[in-house]
């Protein structure tokens, strides 16, 4: 249902998206990470019809989306930008979008923003920036849009409310599952409630998959510094660091790592385990090789 | 809710959970295991990700499905289990043990004596888990 | 999955685009009771004359419906610019360029009716307030017989006219929206070729090739054939409503 092609767009000379390709076919709640300035918004709003490609496709339900009516009222997006009537209490922003998607669930809408303790008479401009992104948030899942775009839902949330919002997509989800793209710089707690992954970097997709397949592409070898060495002359390293006189600890791929074939005895004394996800993501979009310790070691 | 801790994939977590349940009796064998959905709830994440450590053992054995049903536990899991659990675990920490154990300059009739303590201190307990 | 998949088509959405702008839009009512307000206030100082002798004074006042006429075009002006300036936020609701541009130009229309309507009863209420006040209110000897058939070709006349500054504005308005800075260079950049332009004619010609402001708007204001003028009208506005569906058609939604 979302298609894109080689999906390509261009701004006042940047590309902001180099020929992007993926599909997402089956309900499901993806995470869109990277870094800001990816291009995720890009993205977002060429799936929803705002912007027409420069080059490639963006299909949505089979048919581009751009300027497209069934693309429109099928598909809800939210982000920070995004402006609404001016001088409307929230309340009747609820109404409005509620006469225009149709499967629009009000008493959910209404029960959140009690929840939430948003003042449902009071105007959008007049809420801080955090009580403003809970409520785009609340606008958008409770329109129950077959596909819903987030673009960073949680700025500007409080943690405790980023916690609840977190459970509250999850829990809308099982509700009345659909597609919903989340885009974050951060993965942090949002990583529990996702089955997939669309990793975008410098305007391409990176990776599309589960979760579990970031973790698998890294592993974290441990060991001392004389069996670690000689393998980090033969690998590339993603990031080196020492834990003491006696211990060090790199970042290297996976399979390049299975490749090297070592001794067995070199690998009952070394360590080798998976790294968190958040890493991983750093990993593959990090510019410079190394981190921040070669800058403090050397 | 429960709280989820490491770098491991969570389906794995999940699925290491599961079988600790099946271990310590929480779930016997031919009962109901949790649902994709419950296990979503009790650790606030994706149905499709539990469902991936269900499968994990689904695919040992351990678990079975019923058309429409939903999810069993095998009348053989806990066999299954401790075999396997003997054969993973136990080296692990067998080799955790002895690496301290020489670490400290620790003898091996030492270490053997410590470990005979330990067996007959919870003996009782030893036998009803069987 | 769960979420039914609608699809409604363009006009469905477009109607229920117009009737949404309306509602959040009703200030534009108010907004025009208040500049006819102002209007009816400068009616009444359009001209004194008097004099007389010691015995008696008389004075002259004229009442004139003009301002009127002028706050309701700078009102129609305004609502029609600000039409063309939503087009970032309302493609966040459910729209398109070509739902966008229907509802836009129903409201226009919608406005330049009601600015009609309120103009065409201007001139008996500015009577009946003028025989508040002063002692003898006469129709200046121009408007002659006013009948309900003139009143419905001021009507009409009223409301076509709001519809072509509301046209024009609107078609302003999307071109600046899409073009922006290029816009705003390209209006600078063409008056400024008018003005170069006409001195040089001025030059060149003489004088009976002078560019002249009236003409413009004797262009319709004169034209005593009916057909002939209703079908200057028509096309102006087609014209002016083509261009803003050209500007609008690919308009991206990017601040």
């Amino acid at each position: 249902m979302i298609r894109c092609d080689e999906l390509t767009k261009y701004f006042n000379g940047t590309r902001a998206l180099k020929k992007c390709s993926f599909e997402i076919t089956e309900p499901t709640l993806t995470g869109v990470i990277g870094v800001n300035g990816a291009g995720k918004t890009t993205l977002f709003k060429s799936l929803a019809g705002f912007l027409k490609p420069t080059g490639g496709s963006a299909f949505v339900f089979n048919e581009p989306a751009f300027q497209n009516i069934n693309v429109a009222q099928n598909v809800m997006l939210i982000e920070e930008g995004m402006q609404f009537y001016p001088k409307t209490s929230l309340y009747e922003l609820i109404d409005s979008y509620q006469r225009f998607y149709k499967s629009y669930d009000v008493t959910l809408a209404q029960g959140l923003l009690n929840y939430f303790n948003l003042p449902g008479d009071a105007h959008y401009n007049q809420l801080s920036k955090g009580m403003a992104s809970t409520f785009r948030l609340i606008l958008a899942l409770a329109a129950r849009a077959p596909i819903t775009l987030l673009d960073e839902p949680t700025t500007g949330m409080d943690p405790s409310v980023r916690k609840d919002v977190y459970e509250l997509i999850l829990k809308d989800y099982i509700k009345s599952p659909r597609m919903i793209l989340i885009s974050s710089h951060y993965l942090g707690e949002m990583e529990k409630i996702l089955d997939q992954i669309l990793l975008i970097d410098e305007g391409r997709v990176l990776e599309h998959g589960a979760l579990e397949e970031f973790q698998h592409l890294f592993v974290a070898i441990k060991g001392s510094p004389e069996l670690i060495t000689p393998i980090e002359e033969k690998l590339h390293v993603f990031e080196g660091k020492d834990f003491g006189p006696g211990i060090r600890q790199i970042v290297v791929k996976r399979e390049e790592f299975k490749n090297l074939h070592l001794w067995d005895e070199v690998k009952e004394s070394i360590t080798v385990n998976s790294i968190s996800p958040e890493d991983s993501f750093i990993y593959l979009t990090r510019r410079k090789g190394g981190g921040i310790h070669e800058l403090y070691d050397s | 809710m429960k709280q989820l801790e490491g770098t491991e994939p969570i389906y794995i977590q999940i699925g290491d959970w599961l079988e600790n349940e099946i271990l310590s009796g929480r779930v016997k064998p031919e009962e109901k295991i949790y649902s994709q959905y419950k296990l979503s709830e009790i650790f606030g994440i994706n149905p499709a990700t539990a469902l991936k450590g269900l499968n994990l053992l689904v695919e040992k054995g351990i678990v079975y499905k019923k058309r429409g049903l939903g999810m069993f536990v095998s009348s053989e899991a806990l066999k299954l289990l401790k075999k396997e659990r003997r054969g993973q675990v136990m080296t692990e920490q067998v080799r955790a043990l002895v690496e301290e154990a020489k670490r400290l300059d620790v003898p091996i009739e030492e270490l053997i004596k410590m470990i005979e303590k330990e067996m007959n201190k919870g003996g009782k307990r030893n036998d009803s888990m069987r | 999955m769960n979420s039914t998949i609608h699809n409604e088509s363009q006009m469905e959405i477009a109607l229920k685009q117009t009737k949404d702008k309306l509602i959040n839009n009703s200030g534009a009512f108010l907004y025009l009771i208040l500049m006819q307000m102002v209007g009816y206030f400068f009616a009444f100082n359009a001209g004194m004359s008097g004099g007389g002798t010691d015995e008696v004074f008389v004075s002259v006042r004229s009442i004139s419906a003009i301002p009127l006429h002028v706050l309701t075009i700078a009102w129609i002006l305004v609502m029609a610019l600000n039409l063309a300036g939503e087009k970032s936020r309302e493609y966040y609701l459910v729209s398109n360029n070509f739902t966008a541009y229907f509802s836009d130009i129903a409201l226009i229309e919608i406005y330049s009716v009601i600015g009609g309507l309120t103009l065409v009863f201007a001139g008996p209420f500015l009577q009946v307030l003028g025989s508040l006040f002063f002692d003898n209110v006469h129709l200046h000897s121009d408007f002659g017989d006013v009948g309900i058939g003139n009143q419905l070709i001021l009507f009409l006349i009223s409301t076509v006219y709001l519809l072509m500054f509301g046209a024009a504005a609107y078609a302003f308005g999307i071109l600046r929206t899409r073009f922006n800075l290029r816009f705003i260079l390209g209006t600078i950049g063409t008056i400024a070729v008018l003005i170069a332009g006409s001195i040089i004619a001025l030059r060149i010609g003489g004088p009976q090739l002078n560019f002249d402001p009236e003409s413009l708007v004797g262009f319709y204001l004169f034209e005593h054939r009916p057909v002939i003028w209703l079908g200057k009208v028509v096309l102006t506005v087609a014209g002016l409503y083509g261009i803003s569906y050209l500007g609008i058609r690919n308009l991206e939604v990017n601040e």
